[in-house]
């Protein structure tokens, strides 16, 4: 060991508050119970985190989880650099001593076992923030490193809004002990990176021979002392930098985090998993979780093991492909669905109440796409919609298995906010983006009526998350059905749209309400079908409006044939013109005419016969369009 | 004539299929495949051996993608894998059968278009009788033979005409309707039949299908045929 060595370790110490008589006594670290703790969970959560301190520049946040496993000369080094000797190592023993310090004496064991390797999981994130700001100001530094369950994230748009997430570093160190080590994008210190500094949290313990009750989070520091009395500070430049190398948490001069994980470990299991198989079960739950970033190309995840480097694609988990195929295709004009891989979408309004200090929200819609499952996809997420918003992490995979039927299986996707356009998010993306943050819980796995919506939004948040999962209900089956049986069902989908068929929207009323009221029937006569029906327009204001009235056979497998030429329509009001084209009637109808009311017949056939083909199960479709004025 | 035990392959079997082992450019090794395999309930057993050699010459004789393959190996197979229809409705069987013993089969007869189509031909099965192209060939045979004569499903692989728009239909599950459609319509042009197949699908939404004898679906059969030419 030279010179400078030895004064770096002479400069390391563990800092631990000491909490006085009466003072709050912590079983353990609170937050580890809060949400589940599988591996997947670890990904989800620490994803979300880089994510969300992404900087406003168009380079993608890179994450690079790197598994290391220690042992003989280099196991000794690295306890040197973490002060195992020097305050930690006896902290854990006084912890294991309790009476739930189970976890913590089978590290101290592993530690003094000189065969037994530790696991280090490494999570480096680049084109990110890093620990800006001070121990006493509201800061991403103070937030992860001082302070429980606070959250100091970037903006509206990001993922997390609760500081959980960053708790779980934690939960998976069985020495409940995290070292960061950050380069810093901006701020007054920024030159003076990189900045290192650990912090262990343990229940509150007292050491042998010493009255002190000490509280249970603790730092490898350099303690300064101010006004208040001692505080933790972070070692900076080359003396961080020493230290990092030694505690494998060096990182490249990009700004970012690294954050090392002392004796990674799953607290859902038992036994310890290959690192090999860690590092596939990290590979598939970020894709899982994050393909809209990574499609999108905002995030970059590998996962390196010292014999391999995966890149976590969205190629490398078929499971997903069929979700990243709706999400590609989502602004398809196509609201049908005919064969196996066909994407069809539709818009689903959204409407937000004012926020909380009044000020009037925009209404807007999220985009619902949907792809017809073909039985060669894998079938892992089959029948569910995947959640998302403008952060690229699917919220959830909302099973929606009572929409599909006998072979009509499918895969959804709803993107919401930012991630809905292709192009710049309008206003209204935005502020669904804020007001679905807002709706989820500290998991963030469900878009629901929170605590935070209530704070932030005047009344009616409850139903507009209520209205918006009707809608995407009602708007997936009007996708899966087959169009074959639009009596009663399609019909009264069509009417929650304000897009009637094909063709783009022109109605600038509130797209949450519906624009026409629909009846409509038909029999078959002997030798042909009298078709009668009364379309009603809603809104007050328009300057006319149109609709199509066809027949369509349909197979006993439901498929669709060519259409059945309509003879005649017979209108009731004026102000309506009937033309007639490819066999299907044309209505157009002035700005006065509220409501119509039709009759007609098809083509007669005298021949017509009911076991050759000629006469079967008809559709009846009217597809109508509304022209509003034009919006200066 | 040898036995051999039939096995399944396993849905999470599935994944192992990827873009270069359809594309022959990977091959998987039994040390791979041997967690994904199973058997079946019942143990049912075939003939491979006998499939094993009429494959193997096929695909010597048939030039690469010919449709032709399909009428030389249909009836060996059917012959080949006497087994009930509960057996041959486990989509595991197909993809084992795809994957595991005959992928050179599927690579002849099947050009790689797309990831999605070639998916379809190892790993498709179960209600879409086109899809899985051993399983497509077997049912076929199965819904046209009549005992020992397997002339219809010669006719029917004669004319792909016919396997396409017969047997994409869900009448083409009703054994007595879908042997008078195949027989009368074994001679007609492409126009007839496709328009036969979609007049007879539309009238099955006023007649019962499973209430049909072979002998009256045929007579509904002919008349329609007529009123298509």
């Amino acid at each position: 060991m030279d010179q400078e060595q030895i004064q770096i370790n002479e400069a390391v110490n563990w800092f631990f508050f000491s909490g006085g008589p009466g003072a709050p006594r912590y079983g353990d670290d609170p937050t580890k119970h809060a949400v589940d703790h599988d591996s997947e969970a670890f990904v989800r959560e620490v994803l979300q985190n880089a994510n969300d301190q992404a900087l406003s520049n168009d380079d993608p946040v890179e994450v690079t989880f790197r598994f290391v496993t220690l042992t003989g000369d280099e196991k000794e080094e690295f306890l040197n650099g973490l002060g195992w000797d020097d305050g930690l190592g006896e902290r854990m023993q006084a912890v294991a001593d309790t009476h739930n310090g189970h976890r913590y004496e089978r590290v101290v064991e592993r530690v003094n076992d000189s065969d037994a390797e530790l696991r280090l999981l490494i999570v480096e994130d680049r084109n990110t923030t890093g620990l800006t700001g001070n121990w006493d100001e509201d800061s991403n530094y103070a937030a992860l490193v001082r302070d429980e369950l606070y959250s100091s994230k970037q903006d509206d748009t990001a993922g997390g809004s609760y500081g959980l997430g960053k708790s779980v570093l934690w939960t998976f160190s069985g020495a409940s002990t995290v070292v960061f080590n950050s380069h810093l994008a901006h701020g007054e210190r920024e030159g003076e990176s990189p900045r290192l500094i650990g912090r262990s949290k343990f229940p509150t313990h007292q050491l042998q021979g010493d009255d002190t009750t000490y509280q249970g989070a603790g730092w490898l520091c350099q303690p300064i002392e101010t006004d208040e009395g001692p505080r933790p500070d972070s070692f900076w430049g080359e003396r961080a930098s020493r230290l990092a190398e030694q505690l494998h948490v060096e990182r490249p001069t990009v700004s970012g985090t690294s954050a090392m994980v002392v004796e990674f470990q799953d607290p859902t299991r038992d036994e310890r998993p290959d690192v090999e198989d860690l590092a596939q079960e990290f590979v598939e739950a970020s894709v899982k979780y994050f393909w809209p970033a990574i499609y999108r190309g905002d995030l970059d995840i590998t996962v390196e093991t010292p014999d391999e480097t995966l890149t976590a694609d969205v190629e490398s988990v078929p499971a997903i492909r069929p979700f990243v195929e709706a999400y590609d295709e989502r602004t398809t004009d196509a609201q049908t669905l005919a064969d196996p891989g066909d994407v069809a979408g539709l818009d689903i309004p959204v409407e937000i109440p004012p926020r909380a200090d009044g000020s009037e929200t925009p209404d807007g819609s999220v985009r619902l796409s949907a792809r017809l499952a073909s039985p060669a996809d894998d079938d892992a997420y089959l029948n569910s919609v995947a959640l998302f918003r403008g952060a690229g992490m699917v919220v959830k995979y909302y099973d929606q298995s009572r929409v599909a039927y006998g072979d009509r299986n499918f895969f959804g996707v709803l993107a919401a906010g930012e991630a809905r356009p292709e192009g710049t998010p309008s206003k209204s993306d935005r502020e669904i983006d804020r007001f679905l943050r807002f709706s989820e819980p500290p998991e963030h796995d469900e878009w629901e009526s929170t605590e935070n919506l209530r704070e932030q939004y005047q009344r009616g948040f409850r139903t507009a998350l209520d209205n918006m999962f009707g809608t995407l209900r009602d708007g997936l089956r009007h996708l899966i059905s087959k169009g074959g049986n639009t009596d009663s069902l399609s019909d009264n989908v069509l009417n929650r749209f304000p897009i009637h068929g094909s063709g783009n929207p022109r109605s600038t009323t509130s797209p949450a309400e519906p624009v026409f009221e629909i009846d409509s029937s038909s029999r078959f006569d002997g030798d042909a079908w009298t078709i009668s029906g009364r379309i009603k327009v809603l809104p007050e204001e328009f300057e006319g409006w149109s609709a199509d009235i066809s027949l369509t056979g349909v197979g006993e497998d439901g498929s669709r044939y060519d259409d059945i030429p309509i003879n005649d329509v017979e209108v009731e009001q004026s102000g309506v013109t009937v033309s007639y084209d490819d066999g299907s009637a044309h209505l157009v109808a002035d700005e006065h005419v509220y409501e119509v009311s039709f009759s007609g017949r098809s083509h007669p056939d005298e021949a017509a016969d009911l076991v050759h083909g000629d006469v079967g199960a008809t559709q009846l479709e009217i597809l109508a369009e509304l022209q509003t004025p034009e919006e200066d | 004539m040898t036995e051999t035990e039939l096995h399944r392959l396993t849905e999470d079997g599935r994944r192992l299929v990827g873009q270069s082992f359809m594309k022959g450019e990977a091959t998987l090794t039994d040390e791979q495949l041997d967690e994904y395999i199973e058997p079946i309930p019942g143990h049912p057993t075939a003939d491979l051996d006998r499939i094993d050699s009429s494959v193997q010459q096929v695909v010597q004789e048939y030039p690469e993608y010919d449709t032709a393959i399909d009428g030389a190996l249909a009836e060996e197979i059917h012959r080949g894998l006497d087994i009930t229809r509960r057996t041959a409705g486990d989509p595991g069987l197909w993809h084992w059968l795809a994957v595991v013993r005959y992928p050179e089969l599927i690579r002849h007869r099947w050009e790689y278009r797309s990831e999605e189509a070639m998916r379809e031909k190892f790993l498709g099965a179960g209600s879409d009788l086109y899809s899985n192209a051993i399983h497509r060939l077997w049912w076929i045979a199965e819904l046209t033979s009549r005992d020992d004569d397997y002339s219809t499903t010669d006719a029917v692989f004669a004319n792909q005409t016919m396997v396409n728009k017969v047997f994409d239909r869900w009448f083409a599950r009703y054994r007595p309707a879908v042997r008078a459609m195949c027989d009368e319509l074994a001679d007609e042009p492409s126009r007839v039949i496709d328009e036969t197949t979609r007049r007879f699908n539309h009238a099955l939404t006023n007649v019962q299908l499973e209430g049909l004898s072979e002998n009256e679906a045929r007579e509904m059969i002919r008349q329609i045929v007529a009123e298509s030419r």
